[in-house]
């Protein structure tokens, strides 16, 4: 069976589903939130959705004001 | 004046991550730091530490693209890698991910550093056209609940004349709809 390690941090885990149910020391959120990828990972997600016209204004504003609000916080 | 903002309660888009498999019996790294190539099978390994000699190989790098939430996404798919950047020398940058003639998903064996015999396909050092990494063995495969891409397994083959220090960068492309 696979040994799963966190990227960010070197902690272990025996299952993936332990590391993803894990609350980050480094970000302090789930591998599953987005917040957990910080203020890049929502712009990538944002590039993502725009190229397959998904990105309505009401979603776009969503992404923007979270991208914002992750700004300045340590991934 | 309090500033309340709300969001969809199954969140409003994906989360990805590149996780890289290494060692007999597969360790996976989640989330790594970068892809740096070198003389040992490690994720996020030191290249200065650990350097490839002119006229040797890397070791293989065995990644995959992992959506850990779709959040309120439904779809992720037309998954594309490609490398921006100049090689040393004539070293040659090698890989499983193609647009035509895909091998399928890969079965992971521990990376070395001779010849691969999974990365046969020059890297692409542009944006491919179309899907290079598939999903569940196909270019047209999609995610639409959290899951992972296939292997991408990609090498670099130097040559005895290359010049060390050339620095390139590894572009991991995905396209998600709402």
């Amino acid at each position: 069976m696979a040994k799963h390690i966190c990227g960010q941090t070197g902690r272990e885990f025996d299952t993936k589903q332990e590391y993803l149910e894990h609350v980050s020391e480094k970000t302090g959120f789930k591998p599953t939130e987005i917040e957990h990828q910080g203020r890049v990972g929502v712009l990538i997600s944002k590039s993502a959705l725009r190229r397959t016209n998904s990105l309505n204004e009401e979603l776009e504003q969503d992404l923007n004001d979270k991208a914002e609000e992750l700004r300045g916080l340590k991934k | 004046m309090i500033d309340i903002k709300i969001y969809k309660i199954d969140g409003f888009a994906a989360t990805v991550e590149i996780d890289e498999s290494n060692g007999v019996g597969e360790t996976v790294t989640h989330n790594i730091t970068n892809s740096n190539m070198g003389s040992v099978d490690a994720a996020n390994l030191d290249p200065v530490a650990n350097p490839v000699i002119a006229g040797d190989n890397t070791f293989e790098k065995w990644q995959k693209i992992d959506v850990t939430n779709m959040g309120g996404s439904s779809k992720i798919d037309n998954l594309k890698v490609w490398r921006t950047g100049a090689l040393g020398g004539s070293a040659v940058h090698l890989t499983n991910a193609r647009t035509t003639s895909y091998g399928g998903a890969e079965s992971y064996a521990t990376p070395i550093d001779s010849n691969s015999s999974v990365a046969t396909q020059t890297m692409p050092t542009s944006e491919p056209a179309s899907a290079n990494l598939g999903i569940g063995g196909s270019l047209t495969g999609e995610l639409t609940a959290a899951g992972e891409s296939d292997y991408l397994v990609h090498q670099i083959q130097t040559d005895a004349g290359d010049t060390a220090g050339s620095t390139t960068t590894m572009n991991y492309q995905y396209d998600e709809t709402a």
